[in-house]
């Protein structure tokens, strides 16, 4: 950098940059890509730096008044010893007490007596604040600082002392482990006298030099922010760092003691690493508010591959996006932290051993959709069919008729009063709780607390313990209990309940007894879940054998485990079997069951759902259509079923580029989900992946943009990590970053989106194999065509043995064209995008709009050919 | 080059200069050190002669623009302030009073937009701006230390308000990258 014209170009760029945000903004930067390499880098080098040097150099930080000697009540101030976005520290005297003291001067904008009176009030709260490792607040209220509202909070002066991340530099890692844990004990000291802190961060943990932990500014996160409700606002917050801001936070969304567990988590990570969990590409508040809910943590592990694994899981269970599955409060997180300091099991358990299993029922979903996509931006996206949620909620209502039944039956025979009185609590903990439509029906909507329905069915689940029920009772109330764990994904919790039901009812009437029947299928669905498969099989195949052997006719139930069997079959790859299996069921459910029967309207969809993966579209199309009229006609209003049927035959016109058909029943099935079940149920959070997916398709793009972000922050702040719905919408968002010369961005999304699908669905999964294939266009764009070659080669095979000559294999012609442009293999590359265009033109209107999509997207793979230096 | 003293246009131009210097130190004291009320070797007045001394010295006053005395007077203003830092953390080295959160009140602010910088670091760093594109560094002093606006600033060094602009955000995003790279 020393040719000063060059600098100057350089300078012309940057100036130009400074002034420009979004849309207009990427403009300049595509603009930039024509520059000299030369010159292009040293732009976007110094870009990264451009918001800090704005601080830097801002002439606003530097204009601070003189404060000595100004008396603020009985305080007077001294010099200045501290700074930060909040506000200025001075040191002071009380001159009362003759003490020292801290004196913190704050932005704050009172402009009613009511708020005036509220932060007198917090001011007081604080005040009984007495700890050990709290900094005591002596004083606090409102104030105007040369006429400008202001709030002072008067603290104790602790000399000496340094911020945590200073003195845990020199400290080992057990030392640093039980400074967190005596943060931990002074925030949970608070919590417990409803005080959060909300902006907890290394400079607001002082330690003193004999390592004892003075946390300050204790609530002022409150206290500073307009308005009464305990909502973070935005603007309040934001004067503070973001970094250790929690995802609820950032979303402005309503904060309890799991908020201020993730900031802890937060520090805990960055003096063991050295690093924040996760940074956004541009250091901005506004970057990281976006981010926060967004970027997944570095593993901690891959910085300090020496450290206990033990260790990394405490520390990634405390900064998990969900609260939920946080640490519940700061004293658990101490607990677990000095549980592993003395070499004791911890509690936290590592995400493979139990979150991943912990995933959405996952039969009977339906690719459907998903992705003529990336370029041809047909990312509908996957569905995991509803119906698959709906018949475990059925299941729960069927287990509620029948304990209804067997409480009558208990109250004509028994005479056991207490297993009355057992029934009936059981009912009201269990299946009140637990049940999302019980609770929004008597609740009034879904908002009741989640970790209530955990802790009722561990109640529920003590009562039966302690109390000796007769086999096919205890075979009933198990079979409920772990349907609705399974029903809400908890599939490790179920098992043990679901075994002891199929054992119990065994023991009560036999393996042949129609309960027994009915718990193994309950029990093999699970294993389906836990992707024990063959197990699964065993258990469905003793089923048929016994049925055979009773002579019985085709019911519900036998067909219902055909079904079963068949989507079984195609997890295990046995593909051809599977489409016949379900092929079958379906014919005889169609056959021997009403029109109207619940269970053949789910064996029609499994089968529809199956041909969508296999990209029989116009097949599937049409029974769904048939499905979703029938439940118009039979089913009641809210029924979630009609949902389903109506949410598959939506992704079904999507991929067929009945992009307008598609869209009205898509709006429809929303307005229904978020009415019927919320906003952040999985079902709605797909439907609104499936939506930004189509206003891809249909390129309204900044339509797409903000309705996927705002999605994909809410599913990682509600699934269960690893949710297909989470790879789906950000697999939409990817597509949709590309087509608007985003690839960077979108690269870390397509391949957390693989990620999930392999580990969801296998690799011989459609979905996962049309993931890879975005992936590798990503690549293709970024300069690293060859990796994209490999990955695309290795699904090629696949695709075509999975989907045949269908659009997602043209997708994959179309990414391998990219790479082979991209590496200069020309001829290659024209014969791939040739196919693409055939197999297309296969299957749609030559004068369609996915056509035309599909060209466009061939030009842009071509541009990939050109030199690397004009770009 | 003129031996004899200047002429007297340029001596009002250079009164009439110092007058706006010394305004604009006093700005510059309140704006770093956050006091009215400055040790005696940093009052404006005594900054303010110390400019005048460096540019009384210069053989060739007469010529020089009022525009370059300014730039001067910035350049000083930075060599004082600088000189002032190193000073004093010596001496807080050597056994200062405790504090909590301690940071010298000749502050900057950091990159993490808490604390502060190093003056000494962006010191250092102002000079390989200098090696880079002397120009730039001059914006530097003269928006930074001196206080100027962008219009001013334009003046004193003779090029248009745009090229300013550039310069300034060239040497902002420099430094920023500078300072970050140099951090142990």
């Amino acid at each position: 950098m020393s040719d000063p014209d060059r600098v100057s170009i350089v300078a012309a760029w940057l100036s130009r940059l400074a002034d420009a945000q979004g849309p207009a903004r990427d403009a300049i930067l595509l603009e930039l890509k024509s520059a000299p390499p030369s010159i292009h880098d040293e732009v976007i080098s110094l870009a990264a730096h451009a918001p800090v040097g704005q601080r830097l150099l801002d002439p606003e930080r530097l204009a601070p008044r003189s404060m000595i000697g100004r008396r603020i009540g009985r305080f007077v101030l001294g010099a200045e010893i501290g700074r930060g976005g909040m506000g200025r520290v001075f040191e002071g005297l009380d001159t009362e007490l003759r003490r020292p003291v801290a004196v913190k001067i704050t932005r704050w904008h009172a402009s009613t007596p009511a708020e005036v009176q509220r932060l007198r009030h917090e001011g007081l709260v604080q005040a009984r604040l007495q700890h050990p490792g709290i900094a005591t607040v002596i004083e606090a209220g409102p104030w105007f600082d040369d006429g400008e509202p202001s709030a002072y909070v008067v603290s104790e002066l602790i000399p000496s002392a340094v911020r945590l991340d200073q003195h845990a530099r020199h400290a080992d890692d057990p030392a640093k482990l039980r400074l967190i844990v005596q943060v931990a004990q002074a925030v949970h000291h608070a919590h417990l006298r409803h005080v959060l802190h909300c902006d907890l961060k290394p400079a607001n943990v002082l330690v003193d030099p004999d390592g004892r932990v003075k946390v300050i500014d204790f609530g002022l996160g409150r206290l500073t922010e307009t308005g009464t409700s305990a909502r973070s606002t935005i603007t309040g917050q934001v004067l503070g760092t973001p970094h250790y801001m929690s995802p609820e936070q950032a979303l402005g969304a309503p904060l309890d003691v799991r908020s201020d567990v993730y900031s802890l988590g937060v520090m805990l990570y960055e003096i063991l690493a050295g690093d924040l969990p996760f940074r956004p590409d541009v250091d901005t508040p506004s970057a990281w508010l976006h981010s926060i809910p967004l970027l997944p943590p570095v593993p901690l592990r891959q910085r300090r591959p020496d450290l206990p694994s033990d260790a990394a899981t405490i520390v990634h269970m405390a900064i998990q996006k969900d609260p939920a599955l946080r640490y519940q409060s700061a004293q658990e997180l101490a607990d677990d932290i000095e549980r592993y300091l003395r070499a004791e099991p911890i509690r936290a358990r590592p995400p493979t051993a139990f979150y991943r299993a912990t995933k959405f029922v996952r039969r009977n979903r339906v690719l459907v959709a998903s992705l003529a996509a990336l370029f041809l931006s047909l990312v509908a996206g996957i569905v995991v069919s509803q119906s698959a949620l709906a018949r475990a909620r059925r299941a729960e209502a069927q287990q509620a008729k029948a304990l209804q039944a067997e409480q009558a039956a208990l109250v004509q025979v028994s005479t056991l009063f207490e297993s009355v009185n057992f029934t009936k609590t059981f009912m009201e903990r269990v299946l009140s709780e637990a049940d999302p439509f019980v609770r929004a029906r008597l609740m009034g909507g879904l908002d009741a607390p989640e970790p209530t329905v955990k802790d009722a069915l561990a109640n529920a689940s003590r009562l039966i313990d302690g109390w000796n029920l007769a086999p096919a009772v205890e075979a009933s109330l198990r079979s409920t209990i772990g349907n609705i764990l399974r029903a809400r994904g908890d599939f490790d919790a179920a098992e043990p309940h679901l075994r002891a039901a199929l054992a119990q009812s065994t023991r009560a009437e036999g393996r042949d007894g129609d309960q027994s029947l009915r718990a193994a299928v309950d029990f093999a669905a699970l294993l389906t879940d836990l992707r024990r498969l063959d197990e699964a099989l065993a258990i469905l195949a003793q089923n048929h054998r016994l049925r055979a052997a009773r002579g019985l006719a085709p019911t519900a139930d036998s067909i219902g485990e055909r079904s079963l069997r068949a989507n079984i079959l195609d997890a295990l790859g046995r593909q051809d079997e599977a489409l016949s299996g379900a092929r079958e069921a379906a014919s005889l459910a169609a056959r021997t069951l009403k029109p109207t029967d619940r269970a053949r309207l789910q064996t029609l969809n499994d089968y529809a759902a199956m041909l969508g993966r296999r990209w029989r579209l116009a097949e599937a199309a049409t029974i769904f259509e048939d499905l979703a009229r029938t439940a118009d006609a039979s089913l009641p209003d809210l029924d979630p079923d009609r949902l389903a049927y109506s949410s598959n035959l939506a992704a079904c016109n999507a991929s067929l580029d009945r992009l307008d058909e598609s869209l009205r029943i898509r709006q429809i099935v929303l307005a229904r989900q978020r009415a019927i079940l919320g906003e952040t149920h999985p079902d709605t959070l797909l439907s609104m992946g499936n939506l930004g997916g189509l206003y891809v398709a249909l390129e309204r793009f900044d339509d797409a943009e903000r309705l996927l972000r705002n999605t994909i922050a809410a599913m990682r702040l509600h699934l269960v990590p690893g949710h297909p719905a989470l790879a789906s919408a950000a697999l939409n968002l990817a597509s949709m970053l590309m087509q608007t010369d985003r690839a960077c961005d979108a690269e870390p999304l397509a391949r957390e989106a693989a990620s999930i699908l392999a580990d969801f669905g296998g690799t011989r999964d459609p979905d996962y194999l049309q993931a890879v294939a975005i992936l590798a266009d990503c690549l293709a764009r970024l300069h690293r065509p060859a990796e994209g070659l490999v990955l695309v080669q290795h699904t090629m095979h696949d695709i075509e043995s999975v989907c045949g000559p269908t659009p997602p294999l043209a997708q994959h012609f179309l990414s391998r064209a990219a790479c082979r442009f991209a590496l200069g293999q020309i001829p290659g590359a024209e014969a791939d995008a040739e196919h693409a265009r055939d197999i297309m033109l296969a299957a749609f209107d030559p004068s369609s709009s996915i056509i035309r999509r599909t060209d466009h997207a061939i030009a842009d793979a071509r541009a990939l050919a050109l030199p690397t230096s004009s770009r | 080059m003129p031996q004899s003293p200047a002429p007297s246009p340029h001596r009002q131009e250079l009164d009439h200069l110092m007058e706006r210097v010394y305004d604009e130190m006093r700005q510059l004291i309140r704006r770093v050190l956050g006091t009215d009320n400055p040790p005696h070797s940093l009052q404006p007045s005594a900054l303010v002669n110390e400019v005048y001394l460096r540019l009384a010295a210069s053989p060739d006053l007469g010529a020089l623009s009022p525009q370059s005395i300014l730039c001067q007077a910035a350049t000083a203003a930075r060599r004082v302030l600088v000189t002032h830092y190193r000073h004093r953390n010596a001496e807080k080295r050597g056994g200062g009073r405790s504090r909590h959160e301690l940071r010298d009140s000749l502050l900057i602010a950091s990159p993490d937009g808490e604390g502060h910088a190093d003056l000494d670091a962006l010191d250092a760093a102002l000079d390989r701006l200098t090696h880079t594109k002397s120009r730039c560094a001059q914006v530097v002093e003269l928006r930074y230390f001196a206080g100027l606006s962008v219009e001013d600033t334009a003046r004193a060094i003779g090029v248009s308000p745009a090229t300013v602009k550039n310069d300034w955000a060239f040497a902002k995003a420099f430094l920023a990258r500078d300072l970050a790279s140099a951090k142990p």
